[in-house]
């Protein structure tokens, strides 16, 4: 079995980049025929601005970032669900003087479950709880359905439309990628965010389906207590470290909703073949 | 429960044969098909017989044998260097030839193969996952099954991916839980596993409590997903198997179907093959018995503990092809009461546990390589 190198795992919840914009107000509305524009966030890619009414543009700005993983959000994003943002268009926008790549999106109003947990604590609402991970599984469920692995699911990757908490939108694609045969049985280095990575991308093996499974459960698990299920807020462990406390299995959730609260743990499986398919999960919260 | 669409919707014993052998047991499902006995299904490994063969003898078969598999077999690997001389299989199913860099004409030969000689579900070809690493085998494996289930003369019939596999996989954590992994990942509604189970006695049944607890869990895991399972060629422990979750097994007559690690072919030069000991499958006992120990057995529990023509003909000496069909009814009727059963591993616990209280309270003088896997397999049961 491959082995990666030991690293650090740190859990911090937090609201997507507030850091200012790189590109200039004006030079984005230009590019996109002087439609309204409001700067919403950066990552590793680029920025991404609000563009009118409607849209959302994730703007590839960054000349190392990597066109595969461009092209692997452009394939995901065609999974055409509710649950899941859709890519409207791709363009080659002008941007001071250079050619750039913008993914428009549809702009899903509403906010993001990482800035709703931060200013209105762990969601109460057990009805609404119940919805988030319906919603959640429901686009794992359809992603799987073309074998699209995420590989980033967490809390600032879910946009709850319109503030309703019961109305999740899975965001950025940008790991998300389509597993093939090969990809199962290879290991590359582990990709994602490291709080929310389960044993198996840990030790370097490549991300089933079933580990988005986890990572939704973390997530949910966040949701429902307003906690990491085995990290402190703020405070770094090793992988290996936090291999341990998986393998320990998770807290109580202390739900009333004892469904729910044994199928999040049943997602939080060390081992990627017992935790319940996306499907699954769904037939669970239907039965 | 049987999930909807299942290729084997009730736990189905495969009666397997092999073309060299074959005769005796062909006959035995014309006969007992014809009689309305039970067995539902029939593997035949095609390693060693002329397409035409396969084909009449596919042909002949019953209509009550519903399901009907051929088998591309991988018998000769490891050893296949010295053994692939010996047969002649280039000409029939090159399967045994597979290795990791087959073409997809290849592949559509061994499936095409198949629907040819009459098969009603098709096995698609295994590379042996070894003991120490095989992970490039099995992405192989399932890359030539999710090729076969596209090909446009397979895609009316049900497939299933074939697995050959060394222990390890089934008994190192790591191993078990990656395989779990990759197989409850792709899309393939069944499995055939044949696992090269280390070298034991002629009539010893399957005893490698590791090996067996590690397949309890790759068959429990996969049920649960709603996949099937084919515990293919484990003798009567394929019955523990399908009791834990498997939905099917299969087992030939003869003990030497059970899929053993390098098994011995040639011997050597001027030498005579030992004498067969004559045994049969006792139901109780869940064993073989040698017959000389059939009327001490007898004494104790009835003919050989069923209620079948045969044994009644046992009763009056022993008979090779009574004990056979016997023996096949056998499969075939612990089979269908697994199927019959809510807790079907509650119940092939308990009859364990008879066969060894029997054994313990009665002076049978059994060998004891023939009993010693009852105590490993209630301990797997439990």
């Amino acid at each position: 079995m491959t082995t990666i190198a030991d690293f650090q795992v740190l859990y911090r919840l937090s609201s997507p980049s507030a850091r200012k914009p790189q590109c200039a107000h004006e030079e984005i509305e230009r590019a996109f025929d002087g439609e309204r524009c409001r700067f919403l966030g950066s990552g590793s890619f680029g920025e991404t601005w609000r563009i009118g009414d409607d849209f959302a543009a994730k703007i590839i700005v960054n000349d190392l970032f990597p066109a595969e993983r461009i092209e692997r959000e452009i394939e995901a994003a065609r999974v055409d669900h509710p649950n899941i943002v859709h890519l409207e268009e791709v363009r080659e926008i002008g941007l001071a003087g250079e050619r750039r790549v913008a993914l428009l999106f549809g702009f899903v109003k509403g906010t993001d479950l990482a800035s709703k947990i931060t200013s209105e604590g762990y969601v109460k609402d057990e009805t609404q709880l119940r919805g988030l991970a319906v919603g959640v599984f429901s686009g794992l469920a359809a992603m799987n359905t073309k074998r699209v692995i995420h590989r980033d699911i967490k809390p600032e990757n879910i946009q709850l439309r319109m503030g309703t908490v019961a109305r999740p939108v899975i965001l950025d694609l940008g790991l998300a990628h389509v597993a093939d045969l090969s990809s199962l049985t290879r290991y590359p280095s582990a990709l994602g965010t490291t709080a929310f990575m389960p044993p198996e991308v840990l030790r370097g093996e490549h991300a089933v389906a079933r580990s988005d499974v986890f990572a939704a459960g973390v997530t949910l698990f966040i949701a429902a207590t307003g906690k990491h299920p085995w990290l402190e807020d703020g405070k770094q462990v090793t992988n290996v470290e936090y291999a341990a406390m998986i393998a320990g299995g998770p807290p109580e959730t202390e739900l009333y909703d004892e469904e729910l609260d044994v199928l999040i743990r049943d997602t939080l499986h060390r081992q990627a073949f017992r935790r319940p398919t996306a499907a699954r999960s769904i037939e669970r919260l239907s039965r | 429960m049987a999930a909807a669409g299942a290729i084997f919707p009730d736990k189905t014993f495969i009666a397997y044969a092999r073309p060299t052998r074959e005769r005796l047991t062909l006959e035995l499902i014309e006969e007992l098909a014809a009689a309305k006995r039970r067995v539902p299904a029939f593997a035949y490994s095609i390693v060693n017989a002329t397409p035409s063969n396969v084909e009449k003898k596919m042909a002949n078969l019953p209509n009550a044998v519903r399901v009907r598999m051929l088998v591309p077999d991988l018998d000769l690997i490891p050893e296949k260097a010295s053994k692939s001389a010996r047969y002649s299989f280039t000409k029939n199913i090159p399967s045994l030839t597979a290795t990791a860099t087959q073409t997809a004409s290849w592949l559509a030969e061994v499936m095409e193969a198949q629907v040819d000689g009459g098969a009603t579900v098709l096995l698609t070809p295994s590379l042996l996952l070894e003991n120490g690493h095989g992970e490039v085998e099995l992405r192989r494996i399932l890359e030539w099954a999710d090729t076969a289930r596209s090909l446009r003369k397979v895609q009316a019939y049900p497939v299933v991916t074939g697995l050959v596999m060394g222990r390890d996989w089934l008994v190192k954590e790591e191993k078990r839980e990656n395989l779990l992994n990759v197989l409850t990942e792709v899309p393939d509604p069944a499995f055939q596993i044949t696992v090269h189970w280390p070298q034991m006695g002629s009539y010893s049944q399957v005893n490698d409590s590791d090996a067996l607890r590690g397949y309890r869990e790759v068959v429990e895991v996969l049920e649960d997903d709603s996949r099937e399972v084919i515990a293919a060629r484990a003798g009567l422990a394929g019955w523990m198997l399908a009791a834990c979750g498997a939905a099917a097994y299969s087992a030939g007559v003869y003990p030497s179907h059970i899929y053993k690690d390098s098994p011995t072919i040639r011997r050597s030069k001027g030498s005579h093959p030992p004498p067969r000991i004559p045994h049969y499958l006792d139901g109780k006992l869940l064993s073989y018995i040698p017959e000389a120990r059939l009327a001490a057995v007898s004494a104790i529990s009835g003919p050989p503990n069923c209620s079948c023509p045969d044994c009644s003909v046992l009763a009056g000496g022993y008979q090779e092809p009574a004990a056979f069909r016997h023996l096949l009814r056998l499969h075939s009727r612990l089979a269908a009461t697994l199927a019959s059963k809510t807790e079907p591993r509650v119940f092939a616990r308990g009859k364990v546990l008879a066969a060894m209280s029997l054994i313990e309270n009665n002076p049978l003088q059994l060998p004891t390589f023939v009993t010693s896997h009852l105590d490993v397999w209630q301990d797997v049961l439990s």
